[in-house]
């Protein structure tokens, strides 16, 4: 028996106070999931909430078929996806934006440069841009170290889906982050 | 070999391609193009997964359970306990009306009668009383026994499914 069965199991005896020991495990995953779909403090600590009541709610239907952090995967994205309906955020994404056609030798002022000294910060940037689906598969691989199939199940999309929405999501990136700064700078 | 595409850098960076493993490496060593290509998608790959922290809120599992505290109190009354309770009275009361235990079919009957006499006239309650006291009793607990197990098996499966959408 692994802990989560033990947590789970202690919850469901009438223990909720067991349940802080989910919050706390999984907090950060969820806090990335929900930090992909939302825009502000606010509204993430909301959905964050939102995410975990329904969780506790839900959990006499967790039957351990997928692996607890899958689960809890799911509703936070549906969670985040409401949210982003109640907003009137677009959520449909048939295509990235276009990579500017600016050329690297024409990139940002140096003083912009300056303030944006690396790349972390650039790349946080450049990733904000992308539109929220793109983001969450992107955290939900890089961060959180999810299979193609764990992504697929957590966003009801086609494994080929979750691949080809990686690959354009990375390629842009790069792309961009060439395109907007001297690739000095960046890469070396 | 061709330079590599993007997506077969991905598709090596990813570890999808270890039929072609050691080719890709060689071709990587040899060509200046490639090896800096690869080399930039290993950073853009180093930076994703060490995207600074979202700060967590200090105290947020706390807050959690607090606000679950109602809840789980308030789920002691919920329909849920409710008719389970119901289907676990009405399973002990048949039992004891079907093993005929005195005691209790006579409490049976007279709340039948009770019953009864709020829709029927005098004769019409008696003869009911008479003639269908516990088999309706019977009934009317297989009844909820029933209500209850399907709620048990089909409804809270819907509701449990319904809140992860």
């Amino acid at each position: 028996m692994n802990d989560d069965t033990a947590i789970v199991a202690a919850v469901l005896n009438g223990n909720s106070n067991s349940f802080k020991l989910l919050v706390v495990k999984y907090e950060r995953l969820v806090s990335h999931i929900v930090s992909r779909l939302t825009t502000t403090a606010e509204d993430r600590e909301d959905v964050r909430q939102e995410v975990f009541l329904r969780a506790f709610r839900g959990l006499s239907g967790f039957k351990f078929e997928s692996k607890f952090s899958t689960w809890i995967s799911k509703i936070a994205y549906n969670t985040g996806l409401n949210h982003l309906e109640r907003r009137g955020a677009p959520i449909s994404i048939e295509r990235l934006p276009e990579v500017p056609e600016q050329q690297a030798d024409e990139a940002a002022d140096p003083e912009e440069i300056a303030v944006n000294n690396d790349i972390s910060t650039r790349l946080q940037d450049e990733v904000a841009q992308l539109p929220p689906v793109y983001r969450l598969a992107l955290t939900l691989y890089h961060l959180e170290e999810f299979s193609y199939e764990e992504i697929a199940d957590v966003m009801r999309l086609p494994m080929g889906t979750v691949k080809s929405h990686l690959f354009r999501a990375r390629k842009l990136l790069k792309e961009r982050l060439l395109s907007k700064y001297r690739r000095e700078e960046i890469w070396d | 070999m061709n330079h590599l595409s993007d997506e077969q850098i991905q598709d090596f960076l990813d570890g999808n391609l270890p039929e072609r493993e050691e080719e890709i490496r060689a071709h990587i060593e040899s060509c200046t193009r490639c090896r800096e290509e690869v080399d930039r998608y290993r950073s853009l790959y180093l930076e994703l997964a060490a995207a600074p922290e979202n700060a967590l809120a200090p105290g947020f599992a706390d807050r959690v359970v607090a606000g679950l505290q109602p809840e789980a109190s308030n789920g002691k009354f919920t329909v849920d306990r409710l008719v389970l309770a119901a289907a676990a009275l009405g399973c002990l009361v048949t039992t004891i009306i079907l093993i005929g235990w005195e005691p209790i079919s006579t409490l049976g009957a007279g709340l039948m009668r009770g019953m009864m006499s709020l829709w029927f006239d005098t004769a019409g309650s008696a003869w009911l009383a008479a003639h269908l006291e516990t088999p309706l009793l019977v009934a009317a607990v297989a009844v909820v026994a029933l209500v209850a197990t399907a709620d048990r098996l089909v409804l809270k499966p819907m509701r449990d499914a319904a809140v992860q959408r």
